[in-house]
């Protein structure tokens, strides 16, 4: 049994940047770019990515770059910006995760020698906290294993989990990614943060700019004792238990710094004043 | 253009026929053996858990299906996203089976049973779950055998018209009637029905929280507010791509789907009807604005047409680029 720490600064790298939080003692990996916005991806500034990738330089970490999928609009852009960072960060990024089977062409097509992790929205299985589902039963590691094992360098798959228990969990030579304290259950491409301020005709269209309201506004939801987060374009639920002692091999704990900016539970009502 | 329908009974199609010959069919399936095989948590398709009122029950209905449908093509959804190795086993023997029932496709979630549906001489389509949001996934699904792309809800014209620009010999279906999502198909992982229904309304449903600025400022606090409310009672409630009929042939488009398999047979035949109509005027004429000035408005215009906000496709009325590459 390994188990890897990892730190996800991944749709919030601003909040990184600005010095808060501290990197974690335990942080292994720093993991930086998307799982859920191509925009995001594209209009991070290069200040963001200097500041982000420095910390891993500094801290003598390795980078984990994650690339969202892209939008036919933004293919060009994004395969340029990746392009870019591998070029200036390329001996800082051991390991790029990738979130569509295009990407995953792509990638081994362009850096054929960097390890490939398949990321969050490549894992199709359903996780619901409103309902007693098994944890991860390992569908995509079972057709990596099957299918796929010579076809792309797969260094191991990711997977959200709404409830941790140890030995739950496959047992494989490939990696396990587990994402903390939040697990996605939804995303789209139709950005809700990034309308607000527009007008109701200019609403919730694939075609309009943000301005990357995702970095100031933030939900949660409640309902029968349940949380939900909406950050950006997802919808996260907080993930419950402990991994503990497990017999499976080589997980990551991918842990988001999202705890550090929103908290990991719905906040009470507000006072009277704002 | 064809119009791909829904149906949940083959008695709708014979009541469906009569709107139009140029027409196909589509519905799903549920299987005790699968639910007794993998249990009631495993879905066979993205809908499984609607049960009766989404899906033949059976190899039976399907039969009658085919029957009823004299001759129009017929399509099984098994889009689940993703399939174990022994589901995958267990789908080889479905597959045999429909094909024996003389169905034309099958509407696939996981892209690695494609081969195998063709293998089994059935057509392979690769349903919005397997989402398609670009080229390089479009020429994904084209190497992995699928026949015809279904695109994303959530894609715009000038992006659908680049992906077939960029991937020509496949069939490319588009969204046309119906239902709207505000999250990608392909990503909306939670279970979709049962006693809590979609995650998307289940929020609606739930307090929220304003938080980060809307939380420090009053002004941010009603923008967020407000736009929140747009984006959960208002937008997407149901959706309609009437006004993009004429594009969306000029691209080339196969087929136009009508979303609803849980719906009833009689709103289908309404919107069926007004769409046939509108097919029919868009291949008389010669320019978008000569279709848009001459179009028939959907059921329900007062709320639909507002705002863009059931708009499939609203940069026709709402000043998007609608051009391709050129």
């Amino acid at each position: 049994m390994s188990i890897h720490y990892a730190y996800d600064l991944c749709d919030a790298m601003e909040y990184f940047a600005e010095g808060q939080p501290p990197l974690p003692e335990h942080t292994e990996l720093l993991y930086v770019g998307s799982y859920f916005c191509d925009r995001y991806y594209c209009s991070t500034s290069p200040r963001i990515w200097e500041e982000c990738f420095s910390v891993a330089r500094d801290r003598g970490v390795a980078a984990v770059l994650v690339i969202p999928t892209p939008s036919q609009a933004l293919l060009g852009t994004l395969k340029n910006q990746t392009h870019a960072l591998m070029d200036a960060y390329g001996e800082l990024i051991q390991e790029v995760v990738v979130n569509d089977s295009g990407m995953l062409e792509w990638v081994s097509a362009n850096y054929p020698r960097i390890g490939i992790w398949l990321g969050r929205t490549m894992d199709k299985e359903l996780r619901d906290p409103r309902y007693c589902l098994p944890g991860i039963h390992g569908k995509l590691l079972e057709q990596v294993e099957h299918r796929w094992h010579n076809r792309w360098k797969i260094l191991g798959v990711e997977s959200d989990v709404t409830q941790l228990s140890p030995n739950d969990y496959p047992i494989s030579h490939y990696g396990l990614g587990i994402h903390v304290p939040f697990a996605y259950l939804t995303m789209g491409r139709i950005c809700e943060f990034g309308s607000i301020g527009l007008p109701a005709g200019e609403k919730f269209q694939l075609y309009r700019p943000c301005n990357r309201q995702c970095m100031s506004h933030w939900m949660w939801f409640e309902q029968n004792a349940q949380c939900f987060l909406k950050h950006g374009r997802a919808v996260y639920t907080p993930v419950f238990g402990e991994l503990g002692e497990t017999d499976s091999a080589n997980i990551r704990m991918i842990e988001s710094v999202f705890a550090a900016k929103v908290g990991t539970t719905c906040p009470g009502e507000k006072g009277e004043s704002l | 253009m064809k119009l791909l329908l829904p149906v949940n009974a083959p008695e709708h199609i014979a009541r469906l026929l009569p709107y139009g010959e140029n027409v196909e069919f589509y519905a799903g399936l549920c299987l005790q053996s699968w639910e007794d095989a993998f249990g009631p948590m495993e879905d066979l398709n993205r809908m499984s858990s609607f049960r009766r009122q989404a899906n033949m029950e059976g190899f039976a209905p399907v039969k009658e299906l085919v029957a009823a449908a004299e001759g129009h093509e017929i399509f099984i959804t098994l889009n689940a996203g993703i399939y174990s190795p022994p589901q995958t086993e267990f789908l080889k023997d479905v597959l045999i089976q429909l094909k024996e029932l003389q169905i034309t496709g099958i509407i696939i979630g996981d892209p690695y049973l494609a081969p195998l549906v063709r293998d089994v001489g059935l057509k392979a389509v690769a349903s919005t779950m397997v989402g398609i949001y670009n080229e390089d996934i479009a020429k994904f699904c084209v190497d992995q055998g699928f026949q015809r792309l279904i695109l994303p809800r959530d894609l715009t014209l000038r992006e659908i018209a680049q992906i077939t620009e960029q991937v020509p010999g496949v069939e490319y279906e588009c969204f046309l009637m119906r239902n709207g999502c505000r999250y990608s198909d392909s990503h909306c992982l939670a279970r979709h029905s049962d006693r809590y229904g979609a995650l998307c309304t289940y929020l609606d449903r739930s307090k929220p929280r304003y938080c980060g600025l809307a939380e420090r400022s009053f002004a941010a606090h009603d923008a967020a507010v407000f736009n929140h409310l747009f984006f959960s009672q208002v937008f997407h409630k149901s959706a309609c791509g009437i006004c993009a009929i004429w594009d969306l042939m000029q691209m080339g488009i196969h087929a136009g789907k009508i979303v609803g398999r849980a719906d009833g047979a009689e709103s289908i035949e309404e919107e069926m009807a007004l769409l046939n109509r509108n097919l029919n005027l868009a291949a008389s004429c010669s320019s978008r604005e000569e279709y848009l000035s001459q179009l028939l408005l959907p059921r329900r215009y007062d709320n639909m047409c507002y705002q863009g906000c059931s708009c499939y496709y609203p940069e026709i009325r709402y000043g998007g680029n609608t051009h391709g590459t050129s």
